[in-house]
Order: structure tokens, then sequence, then C-alpha cells
């Protein structure tokens, strides 16, 4: 799985932007045969117990940005279910002829 | 980054900025912007002629073109034009004149030579009769007609005057030739405001005159019938000792020079500026094509940079490139700034690469060289006076200059050489060994009086012009490279120093491990005291500057903020805005809340310090300051806790004292204690106090916790090292027992060292004494 | 990547670097930068695949919150001999640049020996742009000039630029 990493500081409200160079088995670009999708996950709340929860999906664009090929991007906006001083991962999946892929990376909400 | 530059001022108010990779600036203090210094000379020669015109000119003539700028300063002479004879003029002798009653009149006079079209002045002619300028008509051999009215050749008409019948006497001189300059060269610099044109008199080539003066610009070719006796100012080239007066003595400054400083009357620069930000590509022809290099043009003769920002001023530098099977050096042509690629004069021969390290430098010829302007005149540089040092191996680089009463001071890493001279640094100056201390670079020396104190790799030290005093035997460690605080010299072009005269304390600027210029090693050359300074922002610039009417050294960081040193009780805040400190409300990675605190937009770019619990220590850069939040600029590597206090602008101090032994008491109990004495703040701020027993890098701690009243001034904490101390004690005095019941023989328990931290909130912390009870005598 | 926070005045640097699939795996070593402060040099690390150092130099491309490019640099080796598989560019955060997070992508193509493409290589990495900032940058030098009408401070910046400033006061 890729390593997106750490995206950034979002403060609660704002929109935070996504991207992702879609590489193959062999860690060189792709062209996903669908546009990405992603998932986010946070802490679920205390009283709801333990252990993660989706908290929005979505998917990326369906053509490469700046005609880099793989390079698909987005934007996700934090609404108010996202809880500042929080940490979120984010999962995205794709795929090609090649197999399925998928790349991890988080962000904070301030 | 670009080239660190210095800034000279001269005494009409100039100053320059020599930086070496472009033209010298200037500064006037009226200007809108900075311009390039100096005056660009012409670069081709005008091309001289004779022509038909309305004076006489007789002799052999040169001309000169010259620029000149709004303030009148000029330019050095452009190459010298052709050789230009101008040639006799016809006379004779008007035998008769006839029908002179018509629009026109016959003259006789012998074989005269005359052409339709020439222009004659009659003289000698009784008054009323035909003394005058006239246009030579129809000829023959032995007559020509002249017009007694100027038109149809002249545009102007002049009356027709009755006249006598001719009665001899009257010679006629033809008056026809001018000089015309061609090839007049148009300035395209927008610092040229006039051309001059100068010419000779017939007979004397040292002294040159104007000729024509042109304000328009636009002309190539201009016509001048003046006379020797009509041309304009004098311009002499030469004084009668053979000295350049007006030829080549007004060059522009050297612009690859990178230090200058102002010392009696003339600038001096030295030091090349070495560049090498990114890297070069490099082609070589004979290992195969590159269809995107220009077909016409060989690829091994263009060098493309890569991060660079080359500029044309580096046109004929010498250029080393280190190719993977060796360096080579090439002179480089031409540069194209807004593509960044340059021509070299030669293909290059080695390994074709994308991506290889190179370096641009002023050609070999330059090598350890001292360029000055002329006397009073720092925008003038005769560029072939030039003192050559000599190379010592043992030096290091050419750093710096240093003016010291009258001498001027070269600085290398590692030696001093000085220059002094009576009338003209080529004519009897003379360079001698000073000293076997050196300096950083030219920002790290400071002059009080006859004093100067220097750093260099080996540490700093007092120069007086003769002999060296180090200074630095305390602090040996920064410059041994063996501490963990020693000096990270791959920053060494940003170091500086610092004087505050009013406080007679030095601060030399410098990295210490792998951080940015953000630390200082502060020297009171009064006390003969060193301290470090920490800064929660690199200090990379400053200057002595007059503030609300003091002498005061201000200082230049990021984000363009110009701060004032030793000013407030904080760091970074305007005068007269308060400085907040209070608890956390709550805190983020990245923003801190204290729901009781209203915090000013001003805040901005001051540091926040954590003083007391959860996350203490830790020191951000305000980024956005806002209501009860304020955002920093790296995350929090502690998240502080809801309590945890902070202090705007707050910085941490730490003092520790020498080793103290303790008095020896055999089998009593020894009664101890560390007293501090000190001036009481205005408001709350920290300051503890803490034991190191022996040669422990742990504090002791204390065995019970105790308020700051019921410890009369200090609390304290079980399990904790730290004697908090109450600041705002009205007594300034506050004491913590240590006593001990230590067996006799025991080796524990003989030395100890004390530690004092703050961070200062309102008011300056001012510590007047540190009393030990129960030590020995030191 | 995570390359940091940043003010409007401040560098960036972008790194990337250049592996290649090509058959046959080794470790190299490439310099690793402490997350807090990006700029400083912790040591080495290993990385498990094969450095590549042929071909052209990777480009890094800049994009804004909005994915507007805002930048695009070719990049050069930070360290020609010691990793030269790891490249750097430097970028200003001058007023061009918006706050907000901001994407570089760095690409490169691998070719083989009789130049043809065997396929293409990229780095995703993101970086903040805080507010606070000011696009003159950093002093880099100062002087003091007291003339009869005014007091400027002098000032040359690592944005490239000169300025005056008058009558300072605190």
């Amino acid at each position: 799985m890729l390593d997106v990493g750490f995206i950034g500081h979002v403060e609660a409200g704002g929109r935070i932007p996504l991207a992702l160079l879609c590489k193959g088995s062999g860690m060189q670009t792709i062209t996903p045969s669908a546009a990405p999708t992603y998932k986010v996950y946070g802490a679920r709340p205390a009283a709801s117990g333990s252990g993660m929860m989706e908290m929005a999906s979505g998917t990326l664009g369906s053509s490469d940005t700046g005609s880099i090929t793989g390079f698909r991007t987005g934007t996700l906006d934090i609404d108010y279910k996202f809880g500042a001083g929080s940490l979120y991962v984010m999962v995205f999946s794709y795929s090609d002829s090649g197999g399925s892929y998928g790349a991890m990376g988080s962000f904070e909400v301030t | 980054m670009p080239p660190v530059g210095t800034f000279t001022e001269t005494n009409d108010g100039n100053v320059f900025h020599f930086r070496g990779d472009q033209s010298v600036k200037r500064w006037d203090g009226f200007l809108g912007d900075y311009v390039d210094a100096g005056v660009p000379v012409p670069g081709s020669a005008v091309t001289s002629a004779s022509v038909g015109g309305d004076s006489y000119i007789v002799g052999i003539y040169y001309a000169y073109l010259r620029f000149l700028d709004s303030r009148g300063k000029v330019s050095n002479l452009s190459p010298v034009s052709n050789k230009l004879i101008m040639g006799g003029v016809r006379y004779g002798v008007c035998t008769s004149i006839e029908e002179w009653a018509e629009p026109t009149a016959y003259v006789t006079s012998a074989s005269h030579g005359l052409t339709t079209g020439a222009l004659i002045r009659i003289t000698g002619g009784r008054s009323d009769h035909f003394n005058g300028e006239f246009r030579v008509g129809a000829t023959t051999q032995n007559t020509f007609e002249i017009w007694l009215q100027l038109t149809p050749y002249d545009e102007f008409d002049i009356d027709i005057r009755t006249r006598q019948r001719y009665q001899g006497g009257a010679t006629w001189l033809e008056i026809g030739n001018a000089i015309q300059y061609s090839d007049v060269e148009v300035p395209t610099d927008s610092r040229v405001v006039t051309r001059q044109i100068l010419r000779n008199k017939d007979g004397n080539v040292n002294t040159f005159y104007v000729d024509i003066e042109d304000t328009d610009l636009t002309a190539t070719t201009f016509t001048s019938t003046n006379a020797d006796i009509n041309l304009g100012e004098e311009v002499p080239l030469l004084a009668n000792d053979g000295t350049d007066l007006n030829i080549s003595r007004h060059s522009e400054p050297p612009d690859f020079k990178r230090v200058a400083v102002h010392h009696y009357s003339r600038i001096f620069a030295a030091k090349n500026l070495d560049y090498r930000e990114g890297s070069v590509g490099v082609i070589n022809s004979a290992e195969g094509p590159n269809s995107e290099v220009p077909s016409q043009t060989d690829q091994s003769l263009i060098v493309t940079g890569i991060g660079t920002k080359w500029t044309s001023a580096m046109a004929g530098r010498s250029l080393l490139i280190n190719a993977p099977d060796g360096a080579t050096k090439y002179t480089i042509a031409s540069v194209d700034a807004d593509e960044q690629t340059l021509q070299i004069e030669t293909p290059y021969s080695g390994e074709t690469s994308s991506a290889v390290s190179y370096s641009i430098s002023a050609p070999d010829s330059e090598k350890l060289t001292l360029h000055f302007s002329e006397p009073g005149l720092p925008e003038s540089w005769a560029r072939d006076k030039v003192l050559t040092l000599t190379d010592d191996p043992h030096s290091g680089d050419l750093v710096g200059l240093m003016p010291m009463g009258p001498r001027l001071f070269i600085l290398f890493e590692h030696r001093t050489q000085s220059l002094a001279y009576a009338s003209a640094p080529d004519l009897d100056g003379q360079v001698s060994f000073s000293s076997a201390r050196g300096c950083v670079n030219q920002r790290c020396w400071i002059r009080d009086g006859s004093t100067a104190y220097l750093m260099d790799q080996r540490g700093v030290y007092a120069f007086n012009g003769n002999q060296t005093k180090d200074l630095t035997s305390q602090i040996q460690g920064f410059f041994t490279g063996n501490d963990e605080f020693s000096i990270s010299w791959g920053n060494s072009d940003l170091f500086h120093a610092s004087h505050d005269p009013s406080t007679r304390s030095i601060r030399w600027f410098v990295s210490l491990g792998s951080s940015k210029v953000r630390f200082a090693l502060a020297f009171n050359y009064g006390t003969q005291g060193w301290w470090l300074e920490e800064y929660s922002e690199p200090i990379t610039a400053s200057t002595l500057a007059h503030v609300d009417g003091f002498q005061k050294a201000i200082w230049g960081g990021p984000v363009h903020r110009v701060l004032k040193s030793e000013t407030g009780a904080v760091d970074g805040l305007p005068t007269g805005k308060t400085a907040a400190r209070g608890s956390v409300s709550s805190a983020r990675s990245t923003v801190l809340s204290d729901n009781n605190a209203v915090f000013i937009p001003e805040y901005a770019g001051s540091p926040v310090c954590i003083i007391e619990g959860r996350g203490k220590g830790q020191v951000r850069t305000i980024v956005r300051s806002d209501g009860h939040e304020l955002e920093i600029d790296r995350p929090f590597s502690i998240l502080p806790a809801a309590g945890s206090v902070y202090q705007v602008g707050g910085f941490k101090w730490k003092y520790k004292t020498p080793v103290i032994r303790w008095a020896p008491v055999g089998s009593k109990k020894a009664i101890r204690s560390v007293s501090l004495r000190f001036s009481p703040s205005s408001a709350e701020s920290t300051l503890v106090a803490r034991r190191y027993e022996d040669f422990s890098s742990t504090a002791s701690t204390l065995s019970y916790t105790r308020t700051s009243e019921e410890g009369d001034g200090v609390s304290t904490e079980e399990g904790s090292g730290d004697m908090v101390i109450d600041t705002t004690d009205s007594l300034g005095f506050v004491s913590q027992a240590i006593d001990s019941t230590s067996s006799p023989r025991t080796r524990r328990g003989r030395s100890v060292r004390f530690e004092l931290e703050g961070t200062t909130s309102t008011d300056r912390h001012k510590i007047y004494e540190i009393i030990v009870e129960g030590a020995n005598q030191q | 990547m995570y390359l940091g926070r940043y003010r409007q005045g401040e560098w960036v640097v972008l790194r990337g670097q250049k592996i290649t699939p090509v058959s046959g795996s080794a470790t190299y070593p490439y310099p690793q930068y402490d997350a807090v402060d990006p700029n400083r040099l912790l040591g080495a690390k290993t990385h498990d695949t094969t450095q590549f150092t042929g071909g052209t130099n990777p480009v890094v491309q800049v994009y804004d919150k909005e994915f507007n490019k805002v930048a695009e640099k070719e990049m050069w080796p930070e360290f020609p001999v010691k990793y030269p598989a790891i490249f750097k560019a430097s970028l200003f955060l001058g007023s061009d640049i918006p706050e907000g997070i901001c994407t570089s992508i760095t690409t490169y193509t691998n070719y083989n020996r009789i130049g043809g493409v065997i396929n293409s290589q990229g780095m995703v990495c993101s970086f903040e742009v805080l507010p606070g900032g000011h696009a003159s940058g950093s002093y880099i030098a100062m002087h003091y000039l007291d003339l009869p009408h005014a007091k400027f401070v002098l000032g040359q910046h690592d944005s490239d630029s000169l300025d005056f400033r008058k009558n300072p006061k605190v």
C-alpha cells in the first residue's frame, strides 16, 4: 500500500486538498481504470464504543491533473462532524488491469 | 538564496550595495528605487567626416563619445574616432563685381576654383558694398555668379540693398565646411540622459572639448559647425604628470566583488563571488545529439542552469564544471538570464550529464585583487589600478575588509594583512602581514574605537592593529567541534556580529548543531563575560541605528521583521503592547486557546513559550493571533494540558553557578541554604532554582510539598527538583534551606552547583545575589 | 510525504528520489530529515529498492489548495556524490502562493539504454502555507542611513530584493 503520508492541518469548516499519484505493483505510475475512491476514518465517540468509524467517502478526479499520468486530485469539505483536534485517516482505492491498489494518508482538524 | 551582499555608505549620502553577481546598486535617500551605480561607457567609436557647411574648420581632429547621467556624472570615453583632416579654404580677389542691382551679380576672380552652391564671405570692400555672405551660382573658370538674396539656397531673405558701382578692394573667402559625426551610439541604459561628442582643437590632442551635447538620445548622426574657438567645456584627458583625468577612470564599480568598505574618501572592494547555486546540465556533442538544442548552435557550447539565478553580469567570468570524469574550466561568452543558459567560448569536453556541480567565478587575473575607486568619486573606478595580494596558502580565503585608523585591514580566514598608503594605493600602497588570526566573513567583526573584535574559526579575539588577545578560552568548546553546542560552519555566510555600545556588548550570531542562525555568543567587553543566547527565530542581519534618540543594535529576521535589541522584557512585541501570560484552556497540535484572554493581532510573529505544566519548555512562533486563539508555526511535540502556563514573547534564560565546595562540618548537622536577592516584579513571572550536588546532571529533589506562602516566596513539590520563586515577593529576598546530615567520611555532598532558570513577563529579571550558606570560603 | 509548515517569505525545500523497478534491488542510503524542522538533516536511512541516476532530472510541480499550478521547477542532485538519487529544488513562498495546503508532485521518466521509455515515476508531497508571513522574506544584510530629511533602514532579503524603510521607531 502506498503511503500518502500526513497531508496537513485543516480548520473545522475548511476544505482539504486531496492528491494521489496512482502507482502499480512496480511503483510505476499507472492510469486507473476508474476514478480513485477514498474513505475517511476517525475515532468512534467514546459513548458509542471504541475503534474507528467511517466519517466520509468520495472520489477523486476522473482525469489526470496537470496531464501527469495517474495524478488524481479532489477536495474534502471538513464539516460539522469532524472534531477539532482530531486526527483522521484516509484510505484510497484504485485499480487497473494489473490489479487493485491502495494508499493511506492522514490529516488533522485544528 | 542570493549572495549575501555588503552595504557601504559614502560621504555624499549615497549607499552602495555590492553582491558580486550583478551591477553594484546605489541609493541616495531620494530615489524611488535602487539604481545601477556608475555610468556605462559607450562601446563603439564615432565616425568623423568633412561635409559642406557654414563654417571653416581647418586642422587634424579626433573625437570621443561619452555618456552622462542625470547628475552630470560622466562615463569613460568611447574608443577614439578616425583621424579627420579638415582641408584649407579657398580665397581670392574680386577684380570686378558687375550687374549688382539684379538679384544676382557677377564676380570676376581668376581661377577661383569655386563650385555652385559654395558659401563665400566677401570682405574688404566699402562698408556699404558687397561685404557679406553669398551663395555661388553659375561659374566659369574666372567668374562666378553670386546671389544677392540667399534664397533659393537658404531659407531667409536679405534685403536687396542699393549698391554703388564696385570700386575694388574686396576679397572673397570660401566658408563651406562642417564636421559630421556618424555611428553615434544610442544608449540603451536608462541611467544615460545626455551624450557628449568631444573634439580636440587643432594641434592639441591632450585636451578635448564638448562639441555636441545631446539629450534626445535618438539620433545617430550629428553635424558640427563649431570652429575651434566656439567649442564648449574643456575636458582634459591627462594631467601634466600623466594621470588619467577622463579617459578610463570613470569605469563602473566592479560587479564581481562582494565586499566593499569606505575608507578615506575611497571605496575599496574585495572578495570575488564564487557562485554555486543549483546544478548545470552539459552536453558533449561528440557523445550524441540532443534534439532540444537549436541545431545551428554547437550543443557543447550551451550550458543549462538548474536552480540557478545567473545574471548577464556573469559574462566574461570563468565556469568550472565538476563533471564525473574530472573538472574542466571555460570562459563564459554570454548569459541568457531569462532561459538560464550560458554560452561558453570553447566546447565542453567532459562527460555529458543532466546535473553536475559547478562554480562561476571572476577570471583568474582577478584572484586576490583589491579594487578601489577614485578619491571622492565613489562611482569612478580606474579598473587598471588594482592591488594584487600575495597568495599565502596558510591564509585561507579572502573574506573581508576592515578600516581602522589610517590602515585598511584585509581579512582572510586565518590571517590578516594591512594596507597603508599616503597618496594612492597603486602608487605608494604597502601591504604587510598583521596577524595570524583571521575572520569568518565580512560581518563578523566589530570595531569600537581603536580595538576591533573579530571571530574566526579558532575563536573570538581583540585586535588593536598590532596585537591580538584571545577572548574565548572559557568557551573554546564552541569552536573545537567536539561539544554538543559546537558551531556549525556550513551556514557561516549568514553569521554576523552585532554591537550594542550602550551595554558594551557584542553578539556573534551563529548556528549551533544543525540549526539556523538562532544562537548568539554574547560578550561584554567591559566585564569580559560570555553568555549564550537562543532566539526563537533566526537573526540573519544586524546594524547599528539611532532609534528614539538612542544608539542601539537593530536586527533583521524572517518575514521582514526588524527587531530592536535589549528593549523590553519579552521578545518580538511592539512597544506599549502587553505580553499575555495565562493558563491554557485547551490546545490542539497547532492552536493554543485561552478563553480568558483576548489576543491582539500584533502577537503574530512573536514567540510563545509554555513555561509551566505539561509541555513546558516548548517555544513556537505565533503565525495568527485572533480572539482566544494563537496559531503556531510548528506543531507542539507535547500537547500542553489545560492549566499549563504560557507566556507570549517569553524566552527562557538559564544561569548555573560554578562548582561550590561545601564546608566540612564533621559529625554535626550541616546548616546549608541558598538565598536569592532580586528586584521584585510587578507581574507574575517564572523563576526556578535547582540544586545539583557533586557533578550530577540531575537536579536534587526535595522531599516535601509546600506553597509559596508557606515557603516565604518559594514553593516546592515532593519529588521535584524545582524551587519555584515568587518574583512578585515584595521583599525581593527568598531562601530555601537545604540542611544535610552526612557522615563525615562520606564522599558525597562535597560540592554543589545552583541553577537559575526563568521566563520573564512584563519586567526583566534582575538577580543581585545568590547567597550560599554553608559553602567553603571561595 | 509531509514537508512541514511555512509562512510566506520562507523557503521550502522540495525533495524527490529517483528509483527504478529495473530488475534487481539493493539497499541504498538516503538522508533523513526532521519532521518538525524539515531542513535539519538527522542522518541516513536505507531504502529497499534501486536508485536510478541516469536519464533526465526530475521535475516538481506545485499546486495550491485549489490545484492551480503555482510553480514548476527542474530538480538537481542535493548530494551528488553521497546520495546521487536524491534531488531537490528550492521554492520561495512569494506573494504568488496563497495560504493553505499545497501539493507538490515530482515526476521523472526512466529510460532504457537506447532511449526507450520504461515507465514514469513520481512522488507526491504536501506542505502548508501559513498566515503571518511577508513576501520580502528574511533580512540577510542591513544598513542604517541617517540623512537630514529622514532615517532609513536598508535591507537585502533572501527573496532577492532590496528595500528601504523610513524612520524606524519602536
